[in-house]
């Protein structure tokens, strides 16, 4: 009997539960951006809002840049758009859509590895796949809640280079690939440096082993000109913007801005196995070349943090759970060839459901990394969701918002939700403020957006200008962090309810000088206020002390 | 009569486009259980997830992303299993749809005018494909 197939299914099933269901409290639809976790994600959430209300990306939108609204669509855009469409398919929400593609994506890699290792040795692939769960391992598992989509996405269709490379000797593959390397390019750039350098590392391999033939140079230059195709528009964006902002400069770099990483030691003791596997897949090579090394290659990838990649390093460890299930599933094979049984394939599925459940936290075995159970509503919650709603349905589309202190606004892409230019009061005077007692009409603000790509605009045809360069005039683009004056804005947004009572009352201190002028309360629930400023320029804050 | 070659290469196209339409027929079959099993799968992991939803999901996934890759990799039946164009294909489709709609989108197309047109262009490409293109995989063809 083949029990592959239910395998599989029930593998995937299980995927579905551990990463996906446990987290979104077992649905995909919610009443507001669930299980997000860090500034980062809402960045993804609303620029994928913000595509699904323009229809298209030809725009980022401005209130992700400052307000500039001539800023082109820079951000790799294919995770956005899966979601998007998802969304218009099924009625459910772009922001519980998105994210459920990202999660779609990475199970889906688990697979496509499966079958690049399937194409070898069957047995070695059902043993590997264990090794997968542990992509919802705590380290891992934060690039999902914490926002690092694209990346994920990309490397989805990374391992799908590795597949075409397994296939290239079949007819036409050159057109997979060609496609694979296109969307690669358009889900997250960094990644197709590394497909490139794979197709360009496994050429090295072929002609070292004194097979590499014009065949192969004539099939990579179509891949080539496919993905070239694909992609051209979205790297030329890239090139003359994110490019531009952040060139390559060589330094090591240890730190991810207090992002966890992922380290080869943990994954403590199954690193056993994974060493066996790694000594034997050398000894293999020649038989099981492309996973062989596509594992050693990703496992150089994840130290490039030495030379200049920094963050580029660290996401792709993120998928060493992946990446190197081939080394697992090759130690778990090597110490079980020589055991005399007719059948290695049942006694592959039975060691493979075995690590299943160890991995999966069903039975505890010292020592082994396990998943982990992550169910959390995540930062946003019910009351500042309709608040943010409320500003992005009721304000004219030019308004400008100012939001002072409130717990969740630290994560800054979650203001982005009000569809609105906004800045933010900086704790620190805030505080500071407070603890003088005074009410002032000028406090120290920032204006959170993503300067990554210096906002690029079309100056004419193929011309890309920076506004981030050109327009340091610009009253957003002053040095940080500069006293503005709150009266220039149409709304202001309160927190009644901070974990610090103090900060609260302080807001609505504030909020009832704003009131004196003529400030009116257009939206309260129980925990924000929004005023509608009465006297925008002029005096609308009764300043002193108190 | 000595049959020309000419009908003899048209007889055996059409024999050509019969096997690959019954292949085709047969492997919808498999479609059908594997949206099944996917969607029996959906509702027990998701199990606060209303049947509605769950089924739109379900249709949803299949339709944009599983079909469309899946026809195209049917070009390649001969040479790999039905398993490994079904899982290459999602990720095909993902690739695909993915980036045709990004392009759609920005030449004016609005997104949520894609989600009917864009699966269906790729599906019937695929289908065209299989039809017109003799598939190198098998020269005796």
């Amino acid at each position: 009997m083949n029990i592959e197939k239910p395998y599989l299914l029930l593998f995937f099933g299980l995927m579905l539960f551990l990463g996906v269901s446990n987290l979104m409290d077992h649905r995909v639809q919610h009443d507001f951006p669930y299980a997000y976790l860090a500034s980062d994600a809402f960045q993804q959430q609303t620029r994928a809002d913000g595509i699904a209300d323009a229809g298209n990306y030809r725009n980022e939108p401005f209130y992700i840049v400052k307000g500039f609204k001539d800023v082109i669509g820079y951000y790799p855009p294919l995770i956005h758009h899966l979601g998007i469409l998802m969304h218009f398919a099924t009625g459910i929400p772009a922001y519980d859509t998105a994210y459920f593609m990202v999660f779609f994506s990475a199970i889906l890699a688990a697979f496509v590895m499966y079958i690049i290792i399937k194409s070898y040795n069957k047995n070695i692939a059902i043993l590997s796949l264990p090794l997968s769960i542990l992509i919802f391992s705590d380290k891992s598992y934060i690039g999902f809640v914490w926002g690092h989509w694209a990346s994920i996405t990309g490397q989805l269709f990374l391992i799908c280079v590795f597949w075409s490379i397994v296939r290239f000797e079949m007819a036409k593959s050159e057109v997979i690939l060609g496609i694979f390397m296109g969307a690669l390019a358009l889900a997250h750039t960094s990644e197709l440096v590394y497909g490139i350098a794979f197709v360009g590392l496994y050429g090295v391999w072929l002609l070292s082993n004194k097979k590499l033939n014009t065949k192969f140079f004539k099939k990579t230059a179509i891949a080539a000109a496919i993905a070239i195709v694909i992609s051209i528009y979205s790297l030329y964006i890239f090139y003359n913007s994110f490019m531009v902002v952040n060139p390559y400069e060589f330094e090591v770099s240890k730190d991810w801005g207090g992002t966890p990483i992922f380290e080869i030691t943990d994954f403590h003791l199954l690193l056993a196995f994974m060493a066996i596997g790694l000594i034997a897949g050398f000894l293999m090579i020649k038989k099981i070349d492309v996973p062989v090394l596509a594992g050693i290659f990703m496992l150089l990838v994840g130290y490039t943090n030495y030379i200049g990649f920094g963050i580029r390093a660290f996401q792709p460890r993120l998928f060493w759970p992946i990446y190197f299930s081939i080394f697992f599933g090759i130690g778990l094979y090597t110490l079980i060839k020589y055991i005399p049984l007719n059948s290695k394939t049942i006694l592959a599925f039975c060691l493979s459901i075995f690590f299943v459940l160890a991995i999966s936290n069903v039975i505890f075995i010292p020592n082994i990394p396990t998943y982990s159970k992550l169910s959390n509503q995540g930062i946003m919650d019910s009351w500042h969701w309709q608040m943010f709603q409320w500003i992005s349905k009721n304000t004219e589309i030019d308004s400008k918002i100012y939001f002072f202190y409130g717990d969740i606004y630290g994560q800054d892409a979650i203001l982005r939700n009000s569809k609105r230019l906004h800045v933010q009061v900086i704790p620190d005077d805030f505080i500071a403020a407070l603890q003088n007692r005074t009410v002032k009409r000028a406090y120290w603000t920032e204006a959170p957006a993503d300067h990554g790509a210096g906002f690029p605009y079309f100056k004419s045809f193929l011309n890309i200008g920076l506004h981030l360069r050109e327009d340091t005039n610009y009253w957003l683009l002053q040095p940080q962090p500069p006293y503005i004056d709150i009266c220039k804005f149409d709304y202001l947004v309160f927190d009644r309810a901070t974990r610090q009572e103090a900060l609260a009352q302080y807001n609505l201190i504030i909020a009832n000088q704003m009131i004196k002028k003529g400030a009116q309360p257009v939206f309260q629930n129980e925990v924000s206020i929004v005023l509608k400023n009465g006297n925008v320029g002029g005096d609308c804050i009764e300043e002193g002390t108190f | 009569m000595a049959m020309s070659a000419e009908t003899a290469l048209k007889r055996g196209l059409f024999r050509m486009k019969e096997e690959i339409m019954n292949k085709l027929r047969k492997e919808s079959a498999y479609l059908l259980i594997a949206f099944a099993a996917f969607l029996i799968i959906f509702k027990i992991v998701f199990y606060n997830e209303s049947m509605l939803n769950s089924i739109k999901i379900s249709a949803a996934l299949f339709w944009m992303f599983v079909l469309p890759g899946f026809f195209i990799m049917f070009y390649w039946n001969e040479s790999i299993d039905f398993i490994e164009r079904l899982i290459i294909g999602t990720a095909l489709g993902l690739g695909i749809i993915g980036s045709a709609s990004y392009y759609l989108g920005i030449m004016g197309l609005n997104i949520k005018y894609q989600t009917i047109i864009l699966p269906l262009c790729f599906i019937l490409l695929g289908i065209w494909i299989n039809i017109m293109g003799k598939n190198p995989n098998n020269p005796q063809k």
